[in-house]
């Protein structure tokens, strides 16, 4: 079949002219796959200094408040005691265990969590609470330490750390809300430090698990009223959620 | 063309064309998930499903809109239409890609958990009455069964089942398709305001698709020549100086119905056939007579211009036009024949070449 000048008709030879034509689209299009892979491949980017610390064990006393913490045994360096957030493997929290070892000393393993002040220990199954020998201590309920109105952001205590990378933005909010009602620790991470702290636990203003409406607002710029509460060095929000207001 | 069916046809230039698309889609994986990571700086550290479910989503959402643009393209410069005739596999190609970005998504972000991952894709976040943090999601999701429907129908048994009309009507869902995932872009992705490449590249690929079909457009509105009824005698219809047409080419005119007629000049003979190509409506007016036969610039598929039937064993028929000549002045009868309808052409041989 001979096919007029830069006619094409697929089945048929291509015309000269065309074929040059084609080479040079060709070649366009496999260097712009470069280019544009290199473009966007580089925008997408975490710099959150939070990340997964290695396999750990860590002895203390079990509590849920509301979620599950573990208060370590004091030291003579740290007479208060630290307290680390308790997760589940996935996006499963760690309930569980705390209900069934809360205000027993356990030694917890699995892995660590870290990001700023945020301590957090990841269990994946029971058999990794064992009972410790160790005296309980006497860690005292939560003590009120004023009342504030806190801007931040609600997110999951355990993408935010460095569980994913990136593990906040809308983005991933549904991840984040799949995270919160499968019972890991939500947080409220505060715009400016509270007592030198930015990440503080959430909780309803009675100290149960916040509420549903919680979802709605996830990943989002907020501001709520509410106590903060200090359990070791960990600071607990009892977040009035008739106050909340969008930022 | 429609002697039988295959599962995929595949010649050397759709096969140079599949291979081209296939080394396109490999070069921007491989460099978003392997070379990326080498050039960030220290410090910056992305999941490796979260960097995939980012490449295979922009690279679907890149060849959309490349696909895209391919028909009007080949409207404004003839020399593009050889990638509008291989677009089917493009759509399927881009289909795929699509899926694997869904996959690694619910892979990650949908996994892990005590809820199916698909119920968890559908009820983790229900914030549908709010702009900020509203379910993108769902855009992606709508678009990526949009996307599977028109993959799944890409096919010329489909085409005959559901015949040209439907078929093409179904198939102009990707618009739709597209208008979703700006919206999964722009709602989701583009919401942390913190990656300005992907908005710039958005807003480059909406603007590129929109002023190309708009230009497009422009073209096909100015090319084709408009008639009135009030022209004589009474039911012939002026259709323009029979020396606008150049040989082995045709003209499209539009009939008072709002059909398209394409009228062809070949070997000092004028023809006159309907403009919708009987395979997926394509623009017969901007094809070309080659052996004698018209040739349709989108798939090739060829008509006799005397009869308006493909050439045997093919079997699709056209309608046909009445044409006569005047003082050099092409009249057409608007009343279209049956489609395969004999038309004696009209010679021009001597009257104003």
């Amino acid at each position: 079949m001979s096919s007029p000048p830069e006619f094409f008709t697929g089945y048929g030879e291509v015309p000269p002219a065309l074929s040059r034509f084609l080479v040079k689209v060709i070649v366009g299009l496999l260097a712009s796959s470069f280019v544009l892979a290199l473009m966007l491949g580089l925008g997408v980017q975490d710099r959150g200094d939070g990340r997964y610390s290695g396999e750990i064990r860590a002895t203390g006393v079990l509590f849920n408040l509301p979620y599950p913490v573990l208060r370590l045994l004091p030291t003579a360096a740290d007479p208060q005691g630290h307290t680390m957030l308790v997760a589940g493997g996935g996006k499963i929290g760690a309930g569980d265990i705390a209900d069934k070892a809360k205000g027993r000393v356990v030694e917890l393993r699995g892995f660590g969590l870290k990001r700023g002040t945020l301590d957090m220990i990841v269990v994946d199954e029971e058999s990794q609470v064992q009972p410790a020998a160790a005296p309980l201590p006497l860690f005292g309920a939560p003590v009120l330490i004023g009342r504030y109105l806190i801007a931040g952001e609600i997110c999951d205590g355990k993408c935010y750390p460095g569980g994913m990378r990136p593990g906040t933005g809308l983005a991933h909010k549904a991840c984040a809300n799949l995270c919160i009602i499968g019972r890991q620790p939500a947080i409220f991470a505060a715009q400016s430090p509270i007592e030198g702290q930015s990440f503080l636990l959430l909780a309803n203003k009675d100290g149960a698990l916040p509420p549903p409406v919680l979802y709605d607002h996830t990943a989002l710029p907020v501001e709520i009223e509410g106590e903060v509460m200090r359990a070791g060095d960990l600071l607990i929000f009892h977040a009035d959620w008739s106050t909340l207001r969008k930022q | 063309m429609s002697a039988g069916y295959v599962p995929v046809i595949w010649f050397r230039t759709k096969l140079i064309y599949d291979a081209v698309l296939i080394a396109w889609v490999g070069i921007y994986i491989l460099t978003f998930v392997r070379l990326v990571p080498m050039l960030q700086p220290a410090g910056v550290d992305v999941d490796d499903a979260i960097r995939r479910m980012h490449a295979f989503g922009t690279c679907a959402f890149l060849m959309l809109s490349f696909v895209l643009c391919i028909g009007p393209l080949a409207r404004l410069d003839k020399r593009w239409l050889p990638l509008l005739y291989n677009r089917r596999h493009f759509g399927v190609i881009t289909c795929a890609v699509a899926l694997a970005h869904a996959w690694h998504v619910l892979g990650w972000y949908f996994a892990y958990s005590n809820i199916d991952p698909y119920v968890a894709l559908l009820a983790s976040n229900t914030s549908y009455f709010q702009l900020a943090g509203f379910p993108f999601e769902i855009f992606g999701l709508l678009a990526l069964a949009i996307m599977c429907l028109l993959a799944a129908t890409s096919h010329d048994f489909w085409l005959a089942f559901l015949k040209p009309a439907l078929w093409k009507g179904l198939h102009m869902l990707i618009y739709a398709a597209y208008g979703l995932i700006v919206a999964h872009i722009a709602f989701g992705a583009l919401q942390t305001g913190k990656y300005p490449a992907l908005a710039i590249l958005t807003a480059f690929s909406v603007s590129a698709v929109t002023g190309l079909h708009l230009a497009a457009a422009w073209t096909t509105h100015k090319d084709v020549l408009e008639t009135s009824t009030n022209a004589a005698p009474a039911e012939w219809i002026a259709a323009g100086p029979v020396n606008a047409i150049t040989d082995n080419r045709g003209r499209v005119v539009r009939l008072p119905d709002g059909q398209n007629a394409a009228i062809f000049r070949h070997d000092d003979k004028l023809y006159a056939l309907d403009n919708a190509c009987a395979h997926q409506a394509g623009p017969l007016g901007e094809g070309c007579v080659i052996d004698g036969v018209l040739t349709c610039p989108w798939h090739g598929y060829q008509y006799r211009l005397a009869d308006g039937c493909a050439p045997p064993p093919f079997t699709e028929k056209l309608s046909t036009y009445r044409l006569k000549l005047q003082d050099g002045v092409i009249f057409i009868d608007p009343r279209a024949n049956a489609p395969g309808t004999p038309v004696e052409p009209v010679r021009i041989k001597g009257v104003d070449a």
